[in-house]
């Protein structure tokens, strides 16, 4: 078992079971004990929802690059992406699962699905993605090797439609100034990428079962310079964004960006989407800091985590800015407050929905045996195969 | 075309006196349900309406009249006249007490405004019930088909389809729609009160919230107390304005207060620009 490995068990262990203590509360008292409410209406799940997808769709595009483009750098971080995208998709779906007001009708969606909703056609993508990529881990297992290019081909046009359909999901809703746009699904579809690179990015460098080869700088040289990519890509489009929706002078964009810059969140947008995000990311994966290994590692966790942050900035956001200024003081209760903190239940069950979906990646690279250093490859002798042949005296 | 006629002092009290008998006589003999808790014939039932000139007397004659139509020939709107308002919240008051809602569910909050700076201020009340758009953005984005148009206008949510996704809420351009989280006002008491637990009647079904059944976890919001109108009263809301703020009826009649009103130049409605087409107007 890995070193990091064997340090982070036993914790992740005990944040599963803090969640576990989150879901209990959840399902014995149904919506009660969370903070969100009819004008806040998602909170710290949704956000962490649109966030965990779209980091599995970002770290299927190693899938994708590896066994449809051929992109031999990319060997081993794909089987590592692979497992990253399913477990993070399981664990966004959990966390959306539980945010609904009817948990015991979620079949509805396959059944009653309205084809005139954006949130309908999700589910239907996001099942047929799951089915993708546990086709992909099967085929990776019993090494049927031909499936695989059609499969990843699959996958990243599902991911492309979900990946942009997040921001859609969003940006169709003309009644929020601060979401109304459409850049809204290339922005996600990007942040998708950047968060799933630099997680990927992540989970090779801190978790990595392989000598430290040639092949294995090559691939982080690989992933640093998508990393880089992805980031300035992210950073054009949210100037973009920013600048241009600001200048319009639209009052609640205005409202919205300065409840960002500077309401009770500033700390969101300053240090964690700037700060751990952004810069310092920069500062590691540039000269003169760029040599290391761990150094793209590091970065690609900030980065992961950064993002997590502008997703919880960008749902609640969207959401601050009421209908009419007077609509919050019209009727007054807490439900009915453009003012929104997670409660303890919502933090346990986000914290331990996350915790489940990494122990299931750790005890998956530990355990399959197909990821690379868990066993070598079954190199037989040419003598060992003759030897039956031998034996039925045939030859 | 006939004006819509304001009451005048002499007649309000003679017809206050009609409309406390015509209301007793609706309370009684009448109820939004028969008490097997089926719908309840509207043509069979209604009561009659005294003659009068009150606002309130001509929309009941008007809603018996708009009842005997096929449902897809009646439009349904609503008029809120704001030089009226006092801000008063009676109307809220009473949406929360005939739809039995729970704590954090409104329907009919009164935005409150002030402009101006002292001495040179002014204040004003804006109800804001569900606008029943004709193009009501709500609609596309619910992912089951739960929430859709009635042939009458109204925009109805099924309770037993509604998963609680919300995303319904935020499409609202209006803020119209709130979530019943399941929270009880005796909650955390030694015990819930019985009253809190009675069954309400939106949309001419029987709901009763205990054991966290729907609406509990849906979304939720005005209807024009469609289960009133199809047992031949008016909503609540309207009933109890003490002004006279706000008009109720059937645009489909072009003898309706509401048409006449609708038709003046003095009215508005709200973010008309995004096309939404309410059916909630605003006399200024």
């Amino acid at each position: 078992m890995l070193k990091a490995t064997k340090v982070l068990l036993p914790i992740l262990i005990a944040l599963v079971v803090l969640g576990a203590i989150g879901a209990w509360d959840r399902l014995s008292t149904g919506k009660l004990s969370l903070n969100f409410g009819s004008y806040i209406p998602w909170g710290i799940w949704v956000g962490l929802y649109i966030y965990l997808v779209g980091l599995s769709g970002g770290a299927f595009l190693i899938v994708f690059l590896h066994h449809a483009l051929g992109i031999r750098a990319l060997r081993r971080a794909s089987v590592y992406a692979l497992l990253v995208a399913l477990t993070t998709l399981g664990a966004g779906l959990v966390l959306v699962l539980a945010d609904l007001g009817h948990m015991d009708r979620f079949w509805r969606l396959y059944t009653f699905a309205n084809p005139r909703s954006i949130l309908a056609w999700m589910v239907w993508i996001y099942t047929v993605y799951a089915l993708v990529l546990l086709a992909m881990l099967y085929a990776i297992a019993k090494e049927k090797q031909g499936w695989l290019k059609p499969l990843s081909v699959v996958g990243f046009l599902l991911v492309i439609t979900f990946g942009g359909g997040e921001g859609a999901l969003f940006g169709v809703l003309g009644s929020k100034a601060a979401w109304s746009s459409g850049v809204q699904p290339i922005r996600f579809l990007f942040s998708a990428f950047l968060s799933g690179a630099g997680i990927v990015a992540f989970t090779t460098v801190a978790f990595r079962r392989w000598q430290a080869d040639q092949e294995h700088h090559g691939q982080v040289e690989f992933l640093r310079y998508l990393v880089l990519g992805f980031l300035a890509l992210n950073l054009l489009v949210e100037f973009a964004e920013f600048t241009v929706t600001s200048y319009s002078s639209t009052p609640a964009i205005v409202e919205a960006y300065d409840l960002m810059l500077f309401g009770s969140y500033w700390w969101l947008f300053w240090l964690v989407q700037i700060g751990i995000g952004l810069v310092l990311p920069i500062v590691l994966l540039v000269p003169p800091c760029d040599g290391k290994p761990a150094n793209l590692g590091i970065a690609g966790l900030f980065i992961a985590l950064g993002l997590a942050g502008t997703k919880q900035n960008f749902v609640y956001l969207g959401l601050a800015v009421p209908d009419f200024r007077a609509l919050p003081d019209a009727f007054v209760h807490p439900r009915l407050s453009t003012v929104y903190f997670p409660s303890l239940t919502e933090w346990l069950f986000a914290i331990g929905v996350v915790a489940a979906a990494a122990l299931v990646f750790l005890i998956a690279i530990e355990k399959l045996p197909f990821v690379e250093g868990r066993r070598a490859p079954p190199v037989r002798p040419a003598s060992a195969r003759l030897e039956p042949l031998r034996e039925g005296g045939g030859a | 075309m006939k004006r819509a006629r304001v009451p005048k002092r002499s007649d309000e009290r003679r017809d206050f006196l009609k409309l406390v008998l015509t209301g007793a006589a609706v309370a009684t003999g009448l109820s939004a349900r028969n008490a097997d808790g089926a719908p309840a014939p509207a043509e069979k039932q209604l009561p009659e309406i005294p003659a009068g000139d009150n606002p309130l007397l001509r929309m009941q004659r008007e809603l018996q009249r708009a009842l005997k139509k096929p449902v897809e020939q009646r439009r349904w709107a609503m008029v809120i006249d704001l030089s009226k308002c006092i801000g008063c919240s009676a109307c809220t008051i009473a949406c929360v007490a005939e739809n039995k809602l729970p704590p954090g569910v409104v329907y009919r909050p009164v935005l409150d405004e002030e402009f101006g700076e002292y001495p040179n201020v002014a204040r004003r009340f804006t109800p804001r019930p569900c606008m029943q758009c004709d193009n009501p953005p709500c609609v596309p984005v619910c992912p089951v088909k739960a929430t859709y148009k009635r042939p009458d206008g109204i925009v109805e949510i099924d309770y037993n389809k509604c998963i609680g996704c919300r995303y319904c809420l935020p499409a609202c351009p209006y803020g119209a729609r709130t979530a019943d989280f399941g929270e009880f006002f005796t909650l955390g008491t030694p015990k819930v009160e019985a009253y809190e637990t009675q069954p309400n009647f939106e949309y001419g079904r029987e709901w009763n919230r205990a054991g966290n059944k729907s609406p509990v976890g849906n979304a939720r919001k005005c209807h024009f107390c469609i289960h009133r109108l199809e047992a031949g009263m008016l909503p609540a809301c309207v009933t109890t304005c003490i002004g006279y703020a706000t008009y109720f009826g059937d645009t489909n009649d072009s003898e309706s207060l509401v048409s006449e009103l609708i038709a003046k130049p003095n009215v508005m409605r709200l973010k008309e620009e995004l096309g939404t087409k309410p059916k909630v107007y605003y006399r200024m």
